[in-house]
C-alpha cells in the first residue's frame, strides 16, 4: 500500500485523563485544594496501518491508561482519538459498540482476563455474538475451533474452563478473542509481562505472525525494553503521563535522544555479562503525576538540565528522520 | 465442497455429537464432582447426608405415615411410643410422627421460599448497585442500611400482628410469613453481593468483556453473577437453619399459624403443659428443630472450607 | 583461600498435598564459596524459592518435608540443628532479603522500630545505640536523610526505598550469608539498576557472600559469578557465569537463551522453548526436559541425567554429554 493520508489508522492528539484525588470532608472544610492526578497529559502519536507502535515506560507513567482511554474503557478529560479518521470520542454508545469491533485489547494477566465460570467456547463465542458475526451454532463452533487452531490450540479445548490451562495456554486464548471480531488494531496492555521468558518467547513469535497473517496493527504497551525492540516498527517513551520521545525502533535504541531514554537503556541488564553491567544516569526518584510543576518532568533528575527547564514543558519537536523529541537541551 | 471443507465438517460433527448426546453424562459427572468436593469437608458431608433425610422424609411423608395430621382421636391422648404411634400421641390424640412430619414439610417449604424469595430480590439489587456504582449506588444502599437498622424480630411481630388484624388466615398467613422472612433477609444479601461484585468489578475479564462490546446488564448478571455465587449459597444455607429457628420461635410465642395446623413451635408449647407427665411430647419438635438447625448450619459451615480459596491447595 | 560458606547435598524437598505429592527440590547439589554470589535462575515453580527457604529452614512441615539431603553451613548442618539454635542464626548470620518488600515489612511499625528490634534482641544494644545504628544501616544502603525517615512507615516509602529498608533490615546483625529471592522483579527497571548496583556493592565492601535468585537471565549476567540453572525440581547447569553464557551446554540454558529478545534487535523471530513446563503433580520419566527437549533420545524417556563436569568447575545434566562431549 502506497503510503497515503488515508494510512494512518489511529491518530491521537492531546490526549488527557486526569484523575481528580477527593480529600475527605473534613480536608474539604479545612480548605485543603483537591489534588488532579495527571495520569496522561496531552500525548499526540498516531500508528500507520500494518505497523506496530511500541509504549514503553515505568509504572505510574501512563501508559495503561492510555490503552484504556484510546478503547474509551474509560472517558479522556480532553484530547482527540481518530479511528480511520473519525473521532471515536464523538460516537453515540451504539456506534462505539460498533467501532470496538475495530479495536480490540489483550490484558496482562491472563488469569483474570478470562471469565472463571465460562468455557472457553463462550469466551471466544460472545463476542461474536455480540456483532452479530454468526447466523448459526455450527458457524459459531467452526470459526471458535478455527481461532484456536490459529493460536496453536485444538479442538480438545473448546470446552474446558480457563483454569484447566497455563498462563501460555490463557494467554493465546485472550488473544484468539481479541481475533474473534476480526479487529484492525489489536492493544496489547503489558500481554507478556506476566509469562515465563520461554513462553514470552512464543507469544511474540505468535503476534508476529498472527500481524502479518491478518494484516493487524498494533499498539504494544510493555516496560521491558528488549520486548518493545523486538516487536515494534516504531517506539513511544512514555515518562509521568508525557511522551518524551519518539521514533523508528531502530533509530531509537540505537542513538536515544531524549535523557530519560539514554536512561532507561542504560538501566536494563542485557543477558550477556560483556555487555556493560546496569546502572542509573538519573538521580533520584520517579517524580510524582500528582500536582506537576509546569516544567519539564525529568526536572530535578536530569543530567542536562538548564533553567528553561523548571519554568517550561518541552514540547515533542521533530529532529528528522521520523523522530520527535520534547527536551529543551539537545 | 472441498476436501477440506468436508474435512472441517466432519470434525466438527464429531465434536458436537458428544457435546448434546452426552448432557445426561455430564449431569452425572457434575453430581459426581459435587459428591467429591463435599468429602473434603466432615462437617460438610454430616450436614449434607443429614439434609438428604430432611428432605427425604418432607417429600415422602404421605407415604411413611397414614395417619392425618389434624383428626383428634380422644380414645389414644398421650399415650406413650409403640408400635402403632412410633413417638405416641399428643394431647389431641393426634400421632406425633405424623404431626412432626407434615409439620416440618411445611417449615422448610417456608424457610426454602422465603429464602428464595430473598435472594431473588437481594441479589440483582446488590449486583447493579455495585456494578453500577456512582451515585445509584449510594442511594441504593443508603436504603439498605436503613432496612438493616430496623431490628429483624420487630419486623416479624409487626408483620404478624397486621396479618392477624386483617384476617389473613391459612395458606395466605404462610405467605405473609414467606414474605416477611424474605423480605428481612433481602438487605443481607444485597450487601453481600454488592461486595463481592465490587471485588470482582476489578478483574480485567469484566474490561474485556467492555471491550468487546458487551453491554452492561450483560456483564452484571452473565458475567460477574457466576462468579460471586459461592459465598451467597454459603449465607443462604445458613440462613435457611436461621428462618426455621424463627418461624418456630414466632409460633412458640403463638404468633404462627394457630393450630390444628401442625407446627413444630407451636407443638411444643402446647407440650409444656405436659412436662411434667408426658416430657417426651415436648422432646420430639425440640429434637426436630434442633436437627433441622443443625443440619443446614453444619452443611452452610462446611460449604464455606470447601469455597474458600485459600483452603483449595492444602 | 577458597572457603566454602554453603554447601548443598542432595537436598530434596517434598510436599504432600492433597492432591498427591510434590517434589519441589530433587537433589539439588551446589556449593557458594566467600565472596562470591551464586545465582540460582529458573522459571517460576522451578523450585528455585523453595531451594532458598529450605536454606533457612522456612519449609512449613507438614506438608513440607526434606526426606533427604545436607545443607551445610560453615560446615555444619543445618537441617540438624535445634530451633533455638536455628534462630540464632537467622539474622545473625543467614539473612535473607525478599521479592515483595510491602508483605515483608510490618506495616504497623516505624522503620526504625523494626530495624531496631532485631539488633537489640540478636546484639544486645541499647535503645540509643540501635538508633545510632539503624541511621548508619540506612545511609549504608543509599536512603537519602536517614535521621528524617527513621520514624516513617514502610508505606511512606516508595518500591525502590522499601527494598533499600529491606537490605538495611537483612544487614542489621552483619551476617555473612545473604539470601535475595527475586529482590528486584518487582521494580522498575531503572529502580532495578540501583538495588543491584547496591547489592553487589555491599557484598564486596563486606566480604559477605549471596545466594542471588532470580528468573532474570539479564540481572544474572551482571550480578552473579557463579550460575545454577533450574527446570523442574532439578538443577539442570552450573558453572562459571562467563561459561554458562558463552557456551551454555544444557538444551534448556541454550533454549532460554535463545528466547530472550535483545536490545540490538537482531532475530525477527524468536526461537523459544515448545511446549510449556510439565505437571509438576505428574512429571515425566526420566530427563524432567525431554518433552520439550529437540535432541530428545530414548535414554532421556528412561533416565534421569546426572550433572557431569563438561569443562573443569562446568557440569551440566544432559545425556548428549554421555560420550565425550557434544
Amino acid at each position: 500500500m502506497a503510503p497515503t493520508a488515508d494510512d494512518t489508522l489511529l491518530r491521537v492528539k492531546g490526549l488527557t485523563k486526569h484523575f481528580t484525588l477527593h480529600g475527605d470532608i473534613y480536608s474539604k472544610l479545612a480548605g485543603e485544594k483537591t489534588q488532579v492526578l495527571k495520569a496522561v497529559d496531552g500525548i499526540d502519536f498516531h500508528i500507520h496501518r500494518g505497523e506496530t507502535l511500541g509504549l514503553v515506560g515505568e509504572s505510574g507513567c501512563g501508559k495503561s491508561t492510555t490503552a484504556r482511554l484510546v478503547t474509551r474503557l474509560i472517558e479522556p478529560t480532553a484530547g482527540e482519538v481518530t479511528l480511520k479518521g473519525e473521532n471515536l470520542l464523538g460516537f453515540s454508545r451504539s456506534r462505539m459498540k460498533e467501532a470496538r469491533k475495530e479495536v480490540q485489547l489483550v490484558f496482562q494477566d491472563p488469569y483474570s482476563s478470562l471469565n472463571p465460570r465460562k468455557t472457553i467456547m463462550h469466551i471466544l463465542s460472545r463476542p461474536m455474538e455480540i456483532h452479530g458475526l454468526v447466523r448459526s451454532w455450527a458457524e459459531k463452533r467452526e470459526r471458535v475451533l478455527e481461532l484456536l487452531r490459529r493460536v496453536g490450540l485444538g479442538i480438545e479445548h473448546i470446552d474446558r474452563y480457563p483454569h484447566e490451562f497455563s498462563g501460555g495456554q490463557r494467554q493465546r486464548i485472550a488473544i484468539a478473542r481479541a481475533l474473534s471480531v476480526d479487529p484492525e488494531l489489536v492493544i496489547g496492555d503489558e500481554p507478556v509481562s506476566a509469562l515465563d521468558v520461554s513462553i514470552q518467547a512464543q507469544i511474540l513469535n505468535l503476534f508476529r505472525e498472527l500481524q502479518k497473517e491478518f494484516g493487524l496493527t498494533y499498539l504494544f504497551i510493555a516496560h521491558d525494553l528488549s520486548v518493545i525492540r523486538h516487536i515494534s516498527d516504531r517506539v513511544a517513551v512514555m515518562y509521568v503521563g508525557k511522551i518524551v520521545e519518539t521514533g523508528p525502533a531502530a533509530a531509537l535504541f540505537d542513538k536515544p535522544l531524549h535523557p530519560y531514554t539514554k536512561a532507561l537503556l542504560a538501566a536494563v541488564p542485557e543477558a550477556d555479562p560483556a555487555k556493560p553491567a546496569p546502572r542509573l544516569t538519573l538521580q533520584g526518584e520517579v517524580s510524582t503525576p500528582i500536582d506537576p510543576p509546569p516544567g519539564c518532568r525529568l526536572c530535578g533528575r536530569c543530567p542536562r538540565e538548564s533553567a528553561v527547564c523548571a519554568e517550561i514543558a518541552p514540547p515533542l519537536v521533530d529532529v528528522g528522520d521520523g523522530r520527535q523529541v520534547a527536551c529543551h537541551n539537545l | 465442497m472441498t476436501e477440506i471443507q468436508a474435512d472441517k465438517l466432519a470434525e466438527l460433527q464429531a465434536v458436537r455429537a458428544p457435546a448434546i448426546g452426552g448432557r445426561l453424562a455430564r449431569w452425572r459427572m457434575a453430581l459426581g464432582n459435587a459428591w467429591h468436593e463435599l468429602r473434603k469437608s466432615r462437617t460438610a458431608s454430616i450436614g449434607a447426608v443429614m439434609l438428604v433425610l430432611l428432605f427425604g422424609a418432607c417429600i415422602a411423608t404421605p407415604w411413611i405415615t397414614t395417619y392425618d395430621p389434624i383428626k383428634q382421636n380422644y380414645r389414644e391422648r398421650l399415650q406413650p411410643p409403640s408400635e402403632k404411634h412410633l413417638l405416641g400421641t399428643d394431647r389431641m390424640g393426634r400421632d406425633i410422627y405424623t404431626r412432626l412430619l407434615y409439620g416440618g414439610r411445611r417449615l422448610v417449604a417456608i424457610a426454602l421460599l422465603a429464602v428464595t424469595f430473598g435472594l431473588s430480590v437481594g441479589i440483582p439489587y446488590g449486583v447493579l448497585s455495585g456494578y453500577f456504582g456512582g451515585k445509584v449506588d449510594t442511594v441504593a444502599m443508603r436504603f439498605i442500611d436503613g432496612l438493616l437498622a430496623f431490628p429483624g424480630l420487630l419486623f416479624y411481630l409487626l408483620v404478624v400482628t397486621l396479618a392477624r388484624e386483617w384476617k389473613i388466615e391459612g395458606i395466605a398467613n404462610d405467605a405473609v410469613l414467606v414474605f416477611a422472612l424474605g423480605f428481612a433477609f433481602m438487605p443481607e444479601v444485597a450487601r453481600l453481593s454488592r461486595g463481592t461484585v465490587l471485588a470482582e468489578k476489578q478483574k480485567e475479564y469484566v474490561e474485556a468483556s467492555r471491550a468487546v462490546g458487551d453491554g452492561s446488564l450483560s456483564i452484571a448478571l452473565r458475567q460477574i453473577l457466576p462468579n460471586i455465587i459461592s459465598p451467597l449459597i454459603v449465607n443462604a444455607t445458613v440462613r435457611l437453619g436461621y428462618v426455621i429457628l424463627i418461624v418456630a420461635a414466632l409460633s412458640f410465642l403463638g404468633l404462627g399459624t394457630p393450630p390444628p395446623t401442625p407446627d413444630w413451635g407451636s407443638d411444643l408449647a402446647a407440650a409444656r403443659d405436659y412436662m411434667e407427665t408426658a416430657p417426651l411430647i415436648a422432646a420430639f419438635p425440640g429434637l426436630a428443630i434442633c436437627y433441622t438447625v443443625l443440619a443446614f448450619n453444619l452443611f452452610g459451615d462446611g460449604l464455606r472450607d470447601i469455597l474458600d480459596p485459600r483452603l483449595a491447595e492444602r | 583461600m577458597a572457603e566454602t560458606v554453603l554447601e548443598l547435598d542432595d537436598l530434596t524437598v517434598r510436599f504432600h498435598l492433597r492432591r498427591g505429592d510434590l517434589t519441589a527440590v530433587d537433589g539439588a547439589s551446589f556449593s557458594i564459596e566467600r565472596g562470591q554470589t551464586f545465582g540460582l535462575v529458573g522459571e517460576s515453580g522451578s523450585g528455585k524459592s523453595v531451594t532458598a527457604k529450605a536454606i533457612m529452614r522456612l519449609i512449613p512441615a507438614p506438608p513440607g518435608e526434606i526426606p533427604r539431603g545436607r545443607v551445610l553451613f560453615e560446615g555444619s548442618n543445618i537441617l540438624d540443628k535445634s530451633d533455638a539454635e536455628m534462630r540464632a542464626l537467622r539474622g545473625r548470620r543467614i539473612a535473607m532479603v525478599f521479592q515483595e518488600p510491602m508483605s515483608a515489612l510490618n506495616p504497623v511499625f516505624t522503620v526504625c522500630d523494626q530495624i531496631s528490634d532485631a539488633l537489640r534482641t540478636n546484639l544486645g544494644l541499647s535503645k540509643k545505640e540501635a538508633r545510632e545504628r539503624v541511621v548508619e544501616l540506612l545511609s549504608l544502603v543509599g536512603i537519602p536523610s536517614p535521621q528524617k525517615r527513621l520514624d516513617s512507615y514502610v508505606h511512606e516509602f516508595s518500591g525502590g526505598m522499601r527494598q533499600r529498608v529491606m537490605l538495611a533490615m537483612a544487614l542489621s546483625c552483619n551476617p555473612n550469608f545473604l539470601i535475595a529471592d527475586e529482590p528486584t522483579t518487582a521494580l522498575d527497571v531503572t529502580i532495578q539498576a540501583t538495588i543491584l548496583e547496591l547489592i553487589t556493592g555491599m557484598i564486596e565492601r563486606l566480604g559477605m557472600s549471596l545466594l542471588f535468585i532470580t528468573h532474570n537471565l539479564g540481572v544474572v549476567a551482571h550480578a552473579c559469578d557463579r550460575v545454577g540453572v533450574m527446570y523442574a525440581s532439578h538443577i539442570v547447569e552450573l558453572g562459571d557465569k562467563r561459561e554458562i553464557f558463552a557456551r551454555p551446554q544444557h538444551p534448556y540454558t541454550v533454549g532460554l537463551l535463545n528466547s530472550i529478545p535483545r536490545l540490538d534487535g537482531q532475530a525477527k523471530y524468536l526461537t523459544p522453548i515448545a511446549g510449556s513446563v510439565c505437571n509438576m503433580m505428574d512429571p515425566p520419566t526420566g530427563c524432567k526436559f525431554h518433552p520439550r527437549c529437540s535432541h530428545a533420545m530414548d535414554v532421556c524417556r528412561r533416565e534421569i541425567p546426572r550433572l557431569k563436569e563438561i569443562a573443569p568447575g562446568h557440569l551440566a545434566a544432559c545425556h548428549l554429554h554421555d560420550r565425550g562431549t557434544a
